[in-house]
């Protein structure tokens, strides 16, 4: 305990603060979103060490995160897709003149989401890790192909998913097949020519800005750069908040703090979902379901309280499998890889006083987020009137930093950048999965490496069915996950 | 027997285009499903090609989109040559950026007047020198 607060200096908090500010602002700006706030603001941890960029990088997420409720309740734009059904009740309590009462309640209702979720990365993430350790290598590329399969089976098309998560892995394996893990040395994919530049292969950080970024700048280019906030009125003295309002939420607090906490546990899926899910279910369990898009506060509470559930659990799979939980998380990797740590199952064991460093970070950057957004609400909401012409150029300049920097000066890291910010442009529009594709290049070496020690070790492909109940468990959710998108495509197809 | 047939033996100098082999079998599988899956859709839009996008139908604006994208290829182009004019210093990336914030913020402006090009020429010297203040002379990160 005294190591940890050894750790937590001024700074440290300062952090958490800068960190909470910069997401809040991105978040409350609709077009940007929490993975860009991290993926931006990542050159700023280069001069930091791991615990301090933990604290900035955390405060950047659960801000943007949580500042996404802001133009949703003001003027029905969701900042984040993450409050997507933050608009169906807070957007109408608005127009009743309670948008005050609105804002304070989803910003209570995240508190409490944010601080549900960390507790349960405390406890479950260690148990989690402990039990993978036990993984050998069939085991870690099951559990990868199975985070590939439930990210592919959660996105609009199974078979896009699958092959957007495999276009990932293959452009991972640009490059030299690395010594270091038994490779011999040898180049692939690319030609001699190409080696110059590419002999490790694409970057992972100016990568993930190029996709998460840069493409946003050119959507928004597509889009005539347009303003689309409205007018937002001076905020009305309507009802005062009172935490009476979560009088009788308890239950719907715990189950949608609960939800969005699993989804966030299931690799690659987004805060959308876990709203969504959340504010059906909060609505099935109500005994006045027809309130619920009218301005109703439970529904309020359960996407908010879900979308904050979510920081703590896409943790959880980051933290104890090395497998990030969203696109988010994909980015913090790239923060933990700055400092040459891996994340994994050994990662609480190795690193524990930068695990109960991190934990307390989350907690505190929800403990900031809500004091900064509770009592300074009225001046927050003046951000989402800020131009993009005054933004977006500041945006770039910050990418441009970010991928010249993380290998001491290359040129080419910021060309890829724009290659790809074109990727990620482009591909959206062609159907490709930007999440899968990520998730697909952040674990293709590892699934390289796994696989082949595994046919080396062993010999025989049905190894991959046989070395332990553990692998006929995975195939077994392997299987469920596909037939999962099977069925919910088939569903899709007759309700439509 | 059946042992036999799942036996996979690696050899070591070929080793390095095993699992990439793998990926681009599978990508070329998924590739033709998807195709298969969408073929009545995609035979749909070849035929109909001319009518479903001419070009006085995309909605999207060209002027901005591929000025942003020339913008950032001459940005990125100029900014290594002015940086080896004054090396170690991140002057190629100040300058540079001086003039990219100046014309990227004017191509995004909905409408330019003089208080309006007032505000982006500030913006345009401040923003630029305070990230190279910050990150080149506080945090002595490399720019080019």
């Amino acid at each position: 305990m005294q190591e940890v607060l050894q750790s937590i200096d001024i700074l440290y908090m300062l952090l958490v603060g800068v960190g909470v500010c910069i997401g809040i602002l991105f978040g409350a700006i609709p077009g940007m979103t929490a993975t860009m706030a991290v993926a931006v603001c990542l050159p700023m941890t280069y001069s930091l060490d791991l615990a301090h960029s933990l604290a900035l990088l955390l405060g950047l997420y659960v801000g943007g995160i949580s500042g996404g409720l802001v133009p949703a309740i003001l003027i029905n734009i969701p900042g984040t897709p993450s409050s997507l059904t933050t608009c169906f009740d807070g957007y109408p309590m608005t127009q009743k003149g309670e948008a005050i009462r609105a804002l304070k309640t989803g910003i209570a209702a995240s508190l409490i989401g944010g601080l549900f979720s960390a507790l349960v990365l405390y406890f479950f993430a260690p148990t989690l890790a402990d039990w993978a350790i036990k993984f050998s290598y069939v085991e870690k590329f099951l559990i990868i192909a199975f985070a590939l399969t439930i990210i592919a089976s959660l996105s609009r098309s199974l078979l896009v998913g699958i092959f957007s998560g495999l276009l990932g892995i293959w452009v991972s394996l640009f490059g030299v097949y690395d010594t270091t893990y038994g490779g011999n040395g040898e180049l692939r994919i690319i030609t001699e020519g190409m080696a110059y530049y590419l002999e490790n292969g694409f970057s992972l950080l100016p990568l993930l800005v190029g996709l998460f970024g840069l493409s946003e700048v050119l959507v928004a280019a597509e889009q005539g750069a347009r303003d689309d906030h409205r007018h937002v009125g001076k905020l009305a003295d309507g009802p005062q908040f009172s935490w009476a309002v979560f009088k009788g939420q308890g239950v719907n607090l715990l189950r949608s703090s609960s939800i969005g906490t699993f989804i966030g546990m299931l690799p690659g899926i987004g805060g959308s979902a876990a709203s969504i899910v959340a504010y059906s279910q909060a609505k099935n369990f109500s005994k006045t379901p027809e309130k619920f898009g009218t301005g109703h506060i439970p529904g309020l509470t359960a996407s908010e309280s879900a979308n904050n559930g979510l920081t703590g659990g896409a943790l959880v799979p980051l933290i104890a499998l090395g497998i990030p939980g969203d696109s988010t998380t994909a980015v913090l990797i790239g923060a933990f890889a700055l400092q040459g740590i891996q994340v994994g199952p050994l990662f609480i064991a190795e690193h524990l006083q930068t695990w109960n460093v991190m934990v307390f970070g989350l907690i505190a950057a929800n403990v900031v987020m809500f004091a900064l957004m509770f009592f300074a609400i009225r001046h927050i909401a003046k951000v989402i009137t800020v131009p993009k012409y005054v933004l977006f150029p500041v945006i770039i300049l910050m990418c441009v930093v970010g991928a010249y920097a993380i290998n001491s000066g290359i040129m080419f890291d910021v060309w890829t950048l724009l290659i790809f910010g074109l990727v990620g442009y482009l591909g959206v529009k062609l159907g490709l999965e930007v999440a899968p594709f990520v998730i697909g290049f952040i674990l293709g070496p590892s699934a390289e490496i796994y696989f082949m020690k595994s046919l080396e070790s062993f010999g025989t492909v049905t190894i991959f069915f046989t070395k332990s109940p553990i692998a006929l468990v995975l195939w077994g959710l392997i299987a469920v996950s596909i037939a999962y998108s099977v069925y919910s495509s088939r569903r899709r197809g007759e309700q439509s | 027997m059946l042992k036999d047939l799942f036996a996979v033996h690696i050899n070591f100098e070929q080793s390095h285009l095993v699992f990439p082999s793998l990926i681009e079998g599978a990508m070329a599988l998924f590739a033709l499903l998807i195709v298969w899956q969408r073929r009545i859709t995609i035979v749909e839009a070849l035929r109909h090609f001319t009518t479903v996008m001419p070009p006085k139908q995309w909605s999207f604006d060209a002027r901005k989109l591929f000025g942003t994208l020339a913008l950032l290829v001459v940005y990125f182009l100029v900014m290594p040559v002015l940086g080896r004019l004054f090396p170690n210093t991140g002057f190629g990336f100040l300058v540079s950026s001086w003039i990219y914030a100046l014309l990227q913020s004017a191509l995004f402006a909905p409408t330019l007047d003089r208080a309006r090009w007032l505000r982006i020429a500030v913006l345009a010297l401040v923003a630029p020198t305070l990230i190279w203040l910050l990150f080149s002379q506080v945090m002595n990160i490399s720019l080019p």
